[in-house]
């Protein structure tokens, strides 16, 4: 006899479901006890039958993730950019008592815990059928484990039962029963008796792989994971990485001049390509995730004005001949003004992640999106101006970020990963040790009648660095 | 002969009288700082090598300043300014040189990259002397 399923975790089920679960539990019972008959509280009992009596306990979990900037996204966009992610886990908890009808319980109580993922790519925070649908195949995986476990013990209390106890049988009592929603266990002669005592299998949380191409929520296992110390530890490594990349960086003054309150007037680029070797460990799973950002900016870059006509006011102005005074060697008046800088940064900060990872065991998709901002930095600032050389150091927070951008797949019967990476991050305002002087652009001086190019003094220059890179790695 | 005696001093008076007239004086040069630059040093030459010329100001021409300088002649006019803070002197000289009679005033305004002449009062001063407008 079944008692009614206690649903302990969730209040807000509906009746209808509670029903509905009670009828998913009978049903896993009754295709597990052939021999036997499934009664509820209600139905009579028939003479003579071997009574043992199941409570079952049911408690459910759930968890959603979501990335809320895609779904304010499809929100603000009235649903064109379909995109909101969701995912995560539900978690069904089963036990099963058992007791005799003298209610001595029979075994301690069977338990199964039961984790499944699900996952939406489309109108996630509109969607609840792929929340469903995991806790279908939870509660299905944790009935089914639970009523083969309580027939098994069920088979060993028989076969323990002496003999001259009789016990209805039969296929027309279950016959009987099964049409109805009674639950309860009758015992059977047919039971083998080669079994004598029963131990309720170990309460091992169980977690269901996803079984198609879909939003991976933990690693998938691997037949060929070894647990020895030295493979457990290069497995951490990730794998060999070799990366074909281009990098750059760029530096840039801006002050307040006559020709606006937010001109360019110094700039400079610097770029390398190169390859790497490097540790790569693609993500095997879909998450937040929240790395520190702890580094060292050491980058040495010229910065420098631009070029700009000065035409002459009036007929008859006499232009100026530039030269040298201590050679008389002409000179390029209107070369830029370009200052050697070097710029460093060691830097502390706290970062956020997210992976996205999808797939099977055969191949695995991934993408990740990462910043971070630093909360402390403390950095170096040296100037070659003319033939003086200034610096200074000083301690800054929150002038700084970055972000980084990946993407991949993963073979991991091939061992092999590819991937693409973009990198980036921005230095505001790297403070000079003193104003450096650059040029406005040209523009008319109506009180002097004359073309001239404002001196504007900065106080500083941001930096841009970038790297783009594309590589394949070998996966221990 | 007497008749003949006067007429040749009369013809020697009045060709000594056209020679002794008043001599014009120097013309008047007030050069105007109107760059955006101290100018270090203000050099006039007649040739366009300005190495041996001496400067005409004893301090460095401030912005907004400007020196008077009197003299006569066909000259070259060179400045010396930092090319920018920090950096080393850069000499302007005029790609041509001006031409400055006696008893006119001139002004000449000198601007970042080029420098402007202009005709402007007589200043009867027998010294190079600065003044700040």
């Amino acid at each position: 006899m079944v008692e009614p399923l206690d649903l302990q975790a969730d209040p807000a089920v509906e009746i209808g479901a509670r029903h509905a679960l009670d009828d998913g539990f009978r049903s896993y019972l009754e295709s597990s006890a052939q021999w036997g008959a499934v009664l509820s509280r209600e139905d009579p009992v028939p003479a003579g039958a071997l009574v043992y009596t199941v409570t079952p306990r049911v408690s459910q979990r759930h968890s959603v993730s979501r990335t809320y900037v895609l779904d304010v996204l499809l929100v603000m966009t009235m649903g064109l950019v379909p995109f909101g992610l969701s995912w995560g886990e539900v978690e069904v908890e089963v036990s099963i008592a058992i007791r005799r009808a003298d209610e001595s319980p029979i075994a301690d109580p069977l338990r199964s815990d039961i984790q499944a993922p699900h996952s939406t790519v489309v109108y996630g925070a509109f969607r609840a059928d792929e929340i469903e649908a995991a806790f279908r195949k939870a509660y299905g995986r944790a009935f089914a484990d639970t009523s083969r476990a309580l027939v098994a013990a069920i088979e060993v209390e028989l076969a323990n039962t002496p003999p001259s106890i009789p016990m209805v049988i039969g296929e027309a009592l279950l016959a009987a029963t099964s049409s109805t929603s009674s639950i309860a266990v009758t015992s059977s002669a047919a039971v083998p008796r080669a079994l004598a005592v029963f131990t309720p299998p170990p309460a091992v949380r169980v977690y269901l792989e996803p079984n198609e191409f879909d939003v991976l929520t933990r690693p998938l296992a691997h037949q060929d994971d070894d647990d020895a110390l030295l493979a457990r530890y290069v497995g951490a490594l990730g794998g060999v990485e070799m990366a074909a990349f281009r990098g750059g960086a760029q530096v840039e003054s801006r002050t307040f001049t006559v020709n606006g309150p937010d001109e360019v007037v110094g700039s400079g680029r610097a770029e390398t390509t190169g390859y790497r070797f490097s540790f790569f460990r693609p993500p095997d799973r879909t998450g937040f995730f929240f790395p520190p950002s702890i580094g060292l900016l050491w980058q040495d870059i010229t910065i420098t004005g631009f070029r700009d006509a000065i035409p002459l006011a009036r007929t008859g102005d006499i232009p100026a001949v530039p030269s040298d005074p201590k050679t008389g060697v002409g000179v390029d008046l209107g070369a830029p003004l370009s200052y050697d800088l070097r710029l460093r940064s060691g830097y502390l900060g706290q970062g956020i992640g997210l992976n996205l990872v999808a797939g099977t065991d055969d191949v695995q998709l991934f993408f990740t999106l990462q910043g971070h901002v630093n909360l402390v930095e403390i950095r170096y600032v040296g100037v070659t101006v003319g033939v003086n050389e200034v610096e200074g150091t000083q301690a800054v927070g929150f002038r700084s970020a970055g972000f980084e951008l990946q993407g991949g797949l993963v073979f991991p019967g091939a061992h092999l990963a590819l991937r693409g990476l973009l990198q980036s991050e921005s230095f505001f305002e790297f403070d000079f040790p003193q104003p450096v002087e650059f040029q406005a652009g040209t523009r008319f001086n109506p009180d002097k009648e004359v073309f001239e190019r404002q001196r504007a003094f900065v106080r500083g220059a941001s930096l841009w660095t970038y790297n783009a890179q594309v590589s394949i790695s070998y996966l221990f | 002969m007497r008749k003949l005696q006067l007429v040749v001093i009369a013809l020697i008076t009045t060709a000594c009288g056209s020679d002794i007239g008043p001599e014009p004086g120097p013309a008047s040069l007030v050069i105007e700082n109107n760059s955006q630059y101290v100018l270090h040093e203000i050099r006039m030459h007649e040739t366009e090598s300005y190495a041996d010329a001496p400067k005409l100001n004893v301090e460095p021409l401030e912005i907004g300043v400007s020196l008077v300088h009197h003299e006569t002649g066909t000259f070259f006019v060179t400045v010396m300014r930092e090319k920018f803070a920090g950096g080393e002197d850069v000499a302007l000289t005029t790609q041509f040189p001006i031409q400055l009679l006696g008893d006119n005033g001139y002004r000449l305004q000198v601007f970042d990259q080029s420098f402007r002449l202009d005709p402007a009062p007589l200043i009867k001063t027998s010294s190079t002397s600065t003044t700040a407008r």
